[in-house]
């Protein structure tokens, strides 16, 4: 051998490199040419950060900490206060409370006269950043050294709980279902799609089976069904993974069979053919070759699956078969206003919904955004 | 021949048609000019992308929508009123592009069949529906009067019937040689082969005794043989019903067989144009030359058949001067790479663009050598 | 077409077998017995009537059986039309579904016609004149719309009509019209509460068909077929809507066997326990949250059974607008 034999083997290889560089570079450059979808990109992430990785640091109070602040309705942060006195340090009022001897009922009111200036990375409880760094900063709240001083950007709930905190905590769990239950989705329906597609016969029969009977069960009535299956009795934690691997359990076919399609329109290309001559197992021309061919089209499904995840748990658990207190999710917050009545005494309690909605719809801008920028040879 | 005389049916003036899109402006029709006569047959002949269907698209004002059309096409229709014949002169270009009456001429007077017929019937609708839309639209028979107190210019006229129209369909299928036409008039397009589509799509067309057929490569989807007999078929019915029509082909064989005049373009401009006799006998313009020396001919043993070198140069890059130089034989360095030649007469009826012919041009001893060589 | 057909009821009524065992299983998964609850709930009142007859249900529906003796019970009860006890309401299921259904199917039909009414004009406007002003708006509002889940915009239209407008939206009757006997009043009312659900739920549904309208428009749009009708001189009206619309409908057939048939008993669960709505979602969550089996598991193969039905009458009508289909 010598070194000329070697060098082309090289040159094919960079070859190799460079076109799926140019390949993906492409999805990038068209990508950031979409702005909403960029955007889109932008209010997720700051979502992930603000509620799955740091929302012990943005919330002000921790997610259980109860105040004797009962349904108190949300005080908004002020700049100007009644006098008409304007200060650069944003403050909110204090609140009071008051019997309605009609109603019976109490309330409270916002009182002008008491003001608590709001500061930025302040002391406050102490938690774990990460579940083992102990920290008290705070990213904003009220003067620690004054003890009535209180901030309820979004006002309370029935046992005095910050709402404002308790919904970036329940994004987390929120959040991490949608990406959770996404990836359990993705293994089965790829893995699942691509065995059939490849092996055919009996494997493929089994599977598209299961497929075609897991198609003539309408989604949302099976799935709330099999919420309602799950035993109250479990912890919290067996109820939510078990949530989690039904979301994506109800939902593999569809994958299965589009990746299946792949799979089989792959199996004949010539890379294929020349890795199985070369004596490739089928393990690795699956995962090296198969696989990867499908990954632009899974990424797009993936993307535009995760909202559907994250609503059909709301949902579950506004209807109380999935998630229960003490989890907080979205839709356990949700549950909350689920009676007319507490949605005309504290509406305050339908603050989750736009940050449910935003979050669906920068999802949904992402996927599509992707999905046009993974076939840039389009248009 | 572009003076208008009687037999003029269809007119085209400095046609040019033009297309804004993000790469560039392409000039997809770059200042037709050409005449269809009544009953004869025009042939349209150029490589893809040269602007033969643009042309024909624009006849029936249906040019697609970023184009911008300039120029004249102008219609000669003829009418008999008081039992004198009028013609009506009719400026295609300046109609209302979905409006009354370009609505009427457009599958009435000059209808058209294209170049997939597979794809060209409505995939949901029979045979015979397509017929039947046509003939509701665009047939008009005389409501019966008794005696002569009707005079004839005043004559009513009424659409036909839906019983009619379907007897014409089976009348229109029988005449384009669809066998078992009264079952045929029901079959939908899927049930049909492409020849059979074909001749479907001929009914339609001559359903309503147009004056002019454009027929916008009508075989080329087609095997050869299916080919031969919609070619045959379309010249029978032509002599049959007093109808031009506008061939529009790639294949210089179909041209010979089927026009009376012919008109060779090459991007977007025609490059020669006279009647088919002579243009055959004696090509002027080169590109005419290297496209007939590319017809293989029956008999002929030896003979290399011609390619034309390189390929038609992108529409948003066009050469300099004439546009056919980087691919033509007797290309004049100096000249045809620097002047856009203008289309002169070479012959009685025969004009060619070509700086060989161009009046204003010095006749040079090079020039001189070329033609004599030819 | 006829062994096309027969084939089609048989598979049918295979999936309805494997489905219908399936429901069992899972609404059967809870544990705990609903007797056993019933029952303690029962002896503290005191009520010794009301116990015999429960342990009278015991028996009677194999409630002590094997799990697969009580599914051929339920089963074959089932398809002689005996849909079993809500052990709840302690009233035959079938009773308590018949008096949903007619609301059911009222409002998944005005649901189904509102959204139609308004998604395929929009459609059609948009694939005709792509690009334009109009399209961008209609597409845009359309992909907003597909974001939307309709319970929490029932949550919101809730919040809009009680804090702000201080207006009853809940359910579909007045008080006074609850329990009154059908008249013309009544009718009125329930039209009043009527087109609250019933445009809630057209949201999503709108939005994704304007999507599909467009889209398959725009492709048909490009076909030779319509620059061939064009060339006949029919009006641009009559080539939209005869020769493109025709041919661009076809997928959304599709989904109205699969969506409006099954969504006469399940169209929007959710909505309908948001606004609380006398018709069927509402109960089957109250069926599933207080582990109802009979209730909870008629209704969910109900649910299959109208959509295997769905999928037959697509294939009929696609056979019916697409001779392509028929004549295969």
């Amino acid at each position: 051998m010598s070194d000329a034999a070697v060098i082309p083997v090289q040159e094919t290889k960079d070859d190799a490199v460079k076109i799926s560089q140019s390949y993906w570079s492409l999805v990038w450059w068209k990508f950031k040419r979409n702005r909403l979808a960029v955007v889109a990109a932008f209010i997720l992430a700051a979502y992930y950060i603000t509620c799955l990785i740091f929302p012990e640091f943005f919330a002000p109070y921790s997610k259980g900490l109860e105040s004797d602040y009962i349904e108190a309705r949300p005080t908004y942060p002020q700049f100007v206060d009644a006098d008409g006195n304007f200060s650069l340090r944003p403050f909110v009022y204090g609140l009071d409370e008051e019997i309605d001897v009609a109603t019976r009922s109490r309330q409270f009111v916002v009182n002008e006269s008491v003001k608590y200036p709001l500061y930025f990375f302040v002391e406050g409880e102490p938690y774990k950043l990460f579940g083992f760094i102990p920290a008290k900063t705070h990213f904003f709240g009220t003067d620690p050294a004054d003890p009535d001083a209180k901030v309820f950007l979004l006002g309370t709930d029935r046992l005095g709980r910050d709402q404002f905190s308790r919904i970036l905590f329940g994004g987390r769990i929120s959040l991490f279902i949608g990406l959770f239950s996404v990836a359990v989705f993705l293994f089965v329906g790829v893995t699942l799609g691509a065995a059939s597609g490849y092996y055919g016969g009996a494997t493929d029969i089994v599977v598209m089976r299961i497929t075609e009977l897991l198609s003539a069960f309408p989604q949302e009535p099976l799935f709330l069904a099999l919420g309602a299956a799950v035993p109250v009795s479990w912890p919290s934690t067996r109820v939510f993974f078990m949530v989690t691997i039904l979301l994506a359990l109800i939902q593999w076919g569809g994958l299965a069979r589009q990746v299946r399609g792949l799979v089989l329109s792959g199996r004949e290309e010539q890379y294929v053919l020349a890795a199985r001559s070369f004596g490739a197992s089928d393990r690795r021309i699956i995962f090296n070759h198969l696989i990867p061919a499908t990954m632009s089209h899974v990424i797009v499904i993936a993307t535009l699956k995760i909202p559907g995840m994250i609503l059909l748990e709301t949902a579950l658990s506004f209807l109380g078969l999935g998630l229960v207190p003490p989890t907080v999710s979205w839709g356990t917050l949700l549950q909350n206003a689920n009676t007319v009545r507490s949605i005309s005494a504290a509406p305050w309690y339908l603050f989750v919904t736009p940050f449910i909605l935003f979050a669906i719809l920068a999802y949904n801008l992402l996927g599509d955004g992707l999905r046009d920028a993974m076939d840039p040879y389009s248009k | 021949m572009n003076e208008i005389t009687d037999d003029v049916l269809v007119s085209i003036r400095d046609l040019r048609i033009r297309f804004d899109v993000r790469d560039g402006i392409v000039n997809a029709v770059d200042g037709a000019n050409f005449t269809i006569r009544r009953g004869k047959t025009l042939g349209v002949i150029g490589e893809s992308g040269c602007g033969k269907s643009m042309t024909a698209k624009a006849i029936m004002n249906m040019v697609p929508k970023p184009g911008i059309m300039t120029g004249e096409v102008t219609l000669y229709k003829r009418h008999v009123e008081n039992g004198s014949q009028i013609v009506e002169e009719i400026r295609l270009d300046q109609l209302d592009k979905d409006g009354e009456e370009i609505r009427k001429i457009r599958g009435g007077t000059i209808t058209m069949i294209f170049q997939e017929p597979m794809s060209s019937l409505t995939p949901v609708f029979s045979a015979g529906f397509h017929i039947m839309e046509a003939v509701k639209l665009h047939r008009f028979l005389p409501i019966e009067s008794i005696g002569e107190t009707m005079t004839r210019n005043i004559q009513k006229k009424r659409q036909v019937s839906l019983e009619e129209a379907r007897e014409i369909a089976i009348d229109m299928l029988q005449k384009v040689g669809l066998p078992n036409a009264a079952q045929r008039v029901d079959s939908y397009p899927h049930q049909l082969s492409g020849g059979q589509r074909q001749r479907v799509m001929i009914a339609i067309a001559l359903s309503t005794h147009p004056d002019l057929l454009i027929a916008d490569e009508p075989t080329t989807a087609l095997d050869v043989s299916i080919e031969a007999q919609i070619l045959d078929l379309m010249r029978e019915l032509q002599e049959t019903v007093d109808m031009a029509i506008l061939f529009i082909t790639h294949n210089m064989g179909v041209i010979a067989e089927m026009a009376d005049e012919m008109v060779v373009m090459y991007m977007g401009k025609e490059v020669e144009e006279g009647s088919v006799i002579d243009i055959f006998e004696n090509p002027k313009h080169p590109y005419t030359r290297l496209l007939l020396a590319s017809i293989p001919e029956i008999g002929e043993k030896k003979r290399e058949l011609a390619t034309i070198k390189g390929m038609t140069p992108s529409p948003f890059d066009l050469p300099t001067g004439c546009v056919f130089h980087p691919r033509c034989p007797d290309f004049m360095p100096g000249k045809c790479d620097v002047v856009k030649p203008l289309l002169a007469t070479v012959a009685k009826n025969q004009n060619a663009r070509c700086l060989m012919y161009d009046p204003c041009w010095p006749d040079t001893a090079e020039a001189q050598a070329i033609k004599a060589k030819a | 077409m006829v062994s096309f057909l027969i084939r089609r009821v048989f598979y049918a009524i295979i999936m309805l077998i494997l489905v219908s065992f399936i429901s069992f299983l899972i609404i059967n998964l809870p544990a705990g017995d609903f007797m056993d609850q019933k029952i303690a709930e029962l002896e503290a009142r005191g009520d010794k009537s009301a116990v015999a007859r429960v342990e009278d249900y015991r028996v009677r529906y194999g409630l002590d059986q094997p799990m697969l003796t009580q599914y051929w019970l339920w089963i074959s009860n089932f398809v002689r039309g005996d849909f079993g006890l809500s052990f709840q309401f302690e009233r035959p299921v079938k009773e308590l579904i018949g008096q949903r259904l007619t609301l059911s199917i009222l409002l998944s039909l005005t649901t189904l016609t509102i959204t139609w009414l308004i998604a395929i004009p929009l459609g059609v406007y948009s694939a005709v004149n792509q690009y334009s002003l109009g399209d961008q708006i209609i597409t845009t509002i359309a992909f907003i719309g597909i974001g939307l889940p309709g319970f929490l915009l029932a949550l919101l239209v809730l919040y809009v009509a009680i804090v702000i407008l201080d207006q009853d939206v809940v359910g579909l009757f007045s008080r006074e019209f609850q329990d009154a006997p059908w008249s013309l009043a009544k009718v009125w009312d329930l039209l009043k509460h009527l087109w609250v659900p019933a445009l809630i739920g057209a949201v999503t549904g709108t939005a994704g068909t304007i999507r599909i309208m467009r889209g398959n428009l725009l492709d048909t749009l490009g076909q030779p077929f319509i620059e061939a009708a064009r060339a006949r001189g029919l009006k641009s009206r009559r080539v939209v809507w005869k020769h493109a619309v025709r041919m661009a409908i076809t997928p959304l057939v599709i989904i109205l066997g699969t969506e409006a048939f099954p969504g006469i008993l399940a169209g929007n669960i959710l909505v309908e326990v948001v606004l609380g709505l006398p018709t069927i979602g509402p109960l089957y969550i109250n069926a599933l949250t207080t582990q109802d089996m009979f209730m909870a598991g008629t209704v969910l193969v109900l649910i299959v059974f109208l959509l295997l039905v769905g999928n037959l009458i697509t294939d009929l009508v696609l056979a019916w607008i697409d001779p392509r289909v028929r004549l295969e």
